[in-house]
């Protein structure tokens, strides 16, 4: 017994040594942007040399993404270039048939993997003026990069979550234009028509599409009536091969795994971990409940829960340290303003002093030796000025488990 | 009559000026087209094409209306973007601003082009004119081109093979992202005529460097000589050469580099082939033009002309001319029975086409002689001459002796005249004796240094006199006169008197009598005077006339032989006989 416990003692105290803490935390500086807004969903470019975030107006009436280059990668904060909107403000299209229109909304933004000169990315964006909030709102999705810009869909319903596979040649997104939302992947260099349907179910939804690493497999949440389960289609590729839609139906029910059978209530956007082994998940067990963060093996087998009342990542998922060791979330506490915590694989969550308050959507990156976490907050935790949620900056260092 | 054409020229002015004005027609056509384009537009991309047809048929039917009017290149533009002719709408696009600013549907749709369709500019230029060209612009990956650019690659394609006229050094096209294969061709191009790879990003500007063939190898300038090659051609401003030689088996290497336009390329073989390689580079050292060009230097000569002739000095000169090609030396040989010389080796650049040399001076013998001679051109480094000929010459045989020497006194002087035997034949030169009166001792008048001379003149001053005296025409060869070998006369086996009283009587005595002891065992003998005659005695005495001569100093070798049965010389006795000759000293006016 004082053996077991000595054991479980040495191997907690070497878990708790693989953690990170924080080196330098600071506000992100973003020319460019309207000082006041929401901003939401900080992401890096794949190379580093990039970020984007969303914005939500001051009003509420606007959303649109941003992207803006790193000028200095070496130094801290990073020094940015000024933002320029994804969606082109004002943008003419001689072309439409229908009266042209300010995009106002947009949001949701995918990276595609580094390719030659562009960083191209898609976002779901309106093609006409909304407001925020409005009854009927349609986003498509918009590709954007140097020399690029257009709409790829057009259906007249719904299309979001944009997710580039890993080799930038499909884009995975959900699209209401099929029933209650299905998954389509775009092929850019289909001989034909560049869209597939790959999920049929009439009754549900699937929402979420997430790729995982190898780019054979997409995990995606299915809504069916009050509950949603996490999915992974297996051969994905395989699947968008089939030009014959009834057997491509068929084909799909044979590829596509339940990876969480049973479950009672919502599973929210999935996300791969870095060796595609882990799918990781936020969930609440009831309608009153917080949303945990769970794992489970995308071979399939029991979901493991990692963090309890998580704030939930919407956009993309969980996000997954580089190394895939553990993740980076959000403890959702009133007492704690919601702090950044590091969810280790195996191990106890560990907060990370930030210093900020109501802190979200943490997105780590490493870029050299270090490992950079984007996150955005509502401001210092001692002071200064919190109405307006921020875009951040920490640099991270290993935790020796001091 | 100008009342009837008062009418007639009023009917004509009428008629040109309804020539003049605007036919409504013809404007109403253009309108009508450019609106029924109009129509189709505002239909949508189903009806791009239509609207593509009915604008075209309109630039037709007003070509002066249509490149002035922004209202058409507007609708043109954009017809041809909404059909995936993207680099043509481009193009009105430029067309459009160069009447003025573009409006902002223009600009607009130019931003599109550029910043949004996923179209990169690929800029072909060239520095030198290559007029039209075709080109082919294939996908590397083809699988890599997005289903949205394949359209806009079809139409580009069927553009690029209907050809474009590069104006102004280049045209812009508009390319989907992707990597390509581009290969050009026309008459005045030289690369890329194989497909070349290039990239183009959108957005993104790449460029592709036509180079053009140029210059026209008809218009270098070429002149063969034996080993040199001199070229030039029409220069290029600011630019910088290189040129190459080809030859044999595909041997380059570069034997100019400069920025003039000019070469001599030395040091070639003759009648080679070669191949020049002319590289133009502009001034930023890009490659922007290839041309090339054959050049053959001089063959060797293959004719030549030859002649050679005796001259007065018995010397044969043999000339040659060298018919056109190359040629490092001339020799000239001798042919004879057993061998044969050369005469000369001529290597003087300026004496090889056109020269001569002398051989000789040649002694005429008893026999003619028959002389062959061979030019050879030569190339150096030849086995065999690459052109001979052959020029015969003769040497007639030696004047045995004059024969009727005939004289007469004509104005003042003394003509004479004689013939040789043989006819034809030479001595060095005659020499003129003349004898004043009988036994008197001859004296030399004159000579003649021609081999071939068969008369002579003198002035005298009593004509009279001179008619009177005996002239003698003596050939001679060197410092030996050929005496008649006639006048050498032999006789008397045995004397029957001596000398002395055969002088008496008034019978003329030899001028040599010999005797000698007889030889054992022979059966005759034979006596020769100098190479001439010979006579055969059975006696060991023989007298000999004819030895001295009045005109000069003789000299004369006997030789006498004895002889056996079987007729075997054996010498036995060499007697020099020298004559002197002691010119008279007579009175001052008979002096010559």
């Amino acid at each position: 017994m004082k053996a077991t416990v000595l054991v479980l003692a040495l191997g907690w105290a070497a878990t708790a040594a693989a953690g990170h803490r924080v080196a330098a935390v600071s506000p992100l500086n973003v020319p460019g942007i309207p000082p006041r807004g929401v901003a939401g969903d900080p992401q890096w470019a794949p190379d580093g040399k990039a970020v984007s975030f969303e914005l939500l107006g001051a009003e509420g009436d606007t959303e649109e993404v941003y992207l803006a280059d790193v000028l200095d990668p070496g130094s801290f904060p990073p020094r940015l270039g000024t933002a320029a909107t994804v969606v082109p403000r004002a943008a003419k299209d001689p072309f439409a048939l229908r009266t042209q229109n300010k995009v106002t909304v947009s949001e949701g933004l995918s990276w595609a993997p580094p390719r030659g000169k562009g960083r191209p990315v898609a976002v779901a964006a309106t093609r006409e003026a909304v407001e925020r909030g409005a009854p009927q709102v349609s986003f498509d999705i918009y590709l954007a990069e140097p020399g690029r810009k257009r709409f790829l869909t057009s259906s007249g319903e719904n299309d979001a979550h944009p997710a580039y596979s890993p080799d930038g040649d499909y884009l995975a997104f959900s699209s209401g234009s099929t029933g209650q939302g299905d998954v389509y992947l775009y092929h850019f260099f289909a001989k034909a028509d560049p869209l597939t349907q790959i999920t049929f179910e009439p009754a549900g939804s699937e929402i979420f599409p997430s790729w995982a690493p190898s780019g054979d497999r997409l995990a995606f949440t299915g809504h069916l009536g009050n509950v949603d389960h996490i999915y992974v289609i297996d051969d994905v590729k395989k699947l968008a091969a089939e030009r014959d839609p009834a057997r491509r139906r068929s084909l799909a029910r044979s590829l596509t795994r339940d990876l969480t059978p049973g479950w009672k209530s919502s599973c929210l956007a999935p996300s791969f971990s870095p060796d595609g082994k882990w799918i990781a998940y936020y969930a609440r067990a009831s309608a009153d409940s917080g949303a945990d963060l769970y794992v489970v093996p995308t071979a399939g087998g029991e979901s493991r829960r990692l963090l309890a009342d998580g704030l939930p990542e919407l956009r993309r998922g969980p996000r997954w340290s580089p190394q895939g060791d553990g993740l980076f979330a959000v403890k959702e506490s009133a007492d704690r303003m919601n702090p950044l915590v590091w969810v280790p694989l195996t191990g106890t969550p560990r907060e990370l002093a930030t210093g900020t308050q109501l802190n979200a959507d943490p997105f780590p990156k490493r870029i050299g030796d270090t490992l950079y976490l984007l996150f955005t907050a509502q401001g210092d935790a001692e002071g200064g000025q919190k109405r307006w949620r921020k875009p951040y900056v920490a640099r991270l260092a290993p935790d020796r488990g001091n | 009559m100008e009342r009837r054409l008062r009418p007639l020229l009023i009917a004509a002015a009428l008629a040109l000026a309804a020539l003049a004005l605007p036919r409504p027609g013809w404007t109403a056509a253009y309108e009508s087209l450019v609106e029924q384009g109009s129509f189709y537009l505002e239909r949508g991309a189903t009806y791009g094409a239509d609207a593509v047809r009915a604008l075209e048929k309109a630039e037709q039917e007003s070509p002066e209306r249509a490149g002035t009017d922004p209202k058409f290149l507007a609708a043109l533009a954009r017809a041809y973007a909404l059909t995936s002719r993207f680099t043509e709408a481009y193009w009105v696009l430029d067309r459009w601003e160069r009447l003025g600013a573009l409006a902002p549907v223009g600009e607009a749709l130019r931003a599109r082009l550029l910043s949004e369709s996923g179209l990169g500019r690929l800029r072909l230029s060239s520095a030198v004119p290559v007029g039209r060209i075709t080109a082919r612009l294939v996908p590397e990956e083809e699988e890599r081109i997005e289903v949205t650019a394949r359209k806009a690659l079809d139409r580009l394609g069927e553009l690029l093979a209907r050809g474009l006229e590069l104006t102004d050094g280049g045209v812009t096209l508009l390319v989907p992202e992707g990597r390509y294969a581009i290969a050009c061709d026309g008459p005045l191009l030289y690369a890329p005529r194989d497909p070349t790879s290039v990239e183009v990003w959108a957005g993104d500007e790449g460029a592709v460097r036509l180079v053009a063939a140029a210059p026209d190898p008809a218009g270098w300038t070429i002149s063969a000589g034996n080993r040199t090659v001199s070229l030039s051609w029409p220069p290029i401003a600011g630019a910088a050469y290189e040129l190459a030689r080809e030859q044999g088996q595909g041997e380059r290497s570069t034997v100019y580099r400069g920025a003039e336009p000019t070469f001599q390329d030395a040091g070639l073989p003759v009648g080679a082939r070669v191949r020049y390689v002319l590289k133009t580079y502009g001034p930023q050292g890009d490659l922007i033009a290839v041309s090339s060009a054959e050049a053959q230097t001089m063959p060797p000569v293959s004719r030549l002309a030859a002649e050679a002739r005796l001259g007065a000095d018995l010397r044969v000169t043999v000339s040659w001319t060298l018919g056109q090609g190359a040629a490092d030396r001339v020799r000239v040989v001798r042919k004879g029975p057993r061998s044969e010389d050369v005469v000369a080796d001529v290597q003087e650049r300026d004496a090889i086409l056109k020269g001569s040399v002398t051989d000789g001076p040649f002694t005429p013998a008893a026999e003619k002689l028959g002389l062959t001679y061979r030019v050879e051109a030569w190339v150096a480094e030849a086995e065999a001459a690459s052109a001979e000929a052959e020029a015969p010459a003769e040497v007639p045989p030696l004047v045995e002796r004059v024969t009727s020497v005939t004289q007469g006194v004509e104005r003042g002087a003394v003509v004479l005249q004689w013939d040789t035997l043989p006819r034809e034949g030479v001595a060095q030169g005659y020499a003129v004796f003349r004898q004043r009166g009988e036994g008197i001792v001859g004296e030399l008048v004159g000579r003649v240094e021609d081999p071939f001379a068969r008369e002579f003149e003198y002035a005298v001053e009593d004509p009279l006199k001179a008619s009177e005296w005996r002239h003698f025409v003596v050939p001679y060869l060197g410092d030996r006169y050929l005496l008649d070998p006639e006048d050498v006369s032999f006789g008397g086996q045995v004397p029957e008197e001596t000398l002395e009283r055969r002088a008496a009587r008034g019978r003329r005595p030899p001028n040599l009598a010999l005797a000698w002891d007889a030889a054992p065992g022979a059966a005759g003998y034979a006596v020769k005077v100098g190479e001439g005659k010979e006579v055969f005695v059975k006696r060991p005495y023989l007298e000999i006339t004819g030895l001295q001569s009045a005109l000069m100093a003789t000299t004369h070798e006997v030789k006498i032989y004895a002889l056996d049965v079987e007729g075997r010389k054996k010498g036995l006795v060499t007697v020099q006989i020298q004559y002197e000759h002691y010119p008279r000293v007579g009175p001052k006016e008979e002096e010559p």
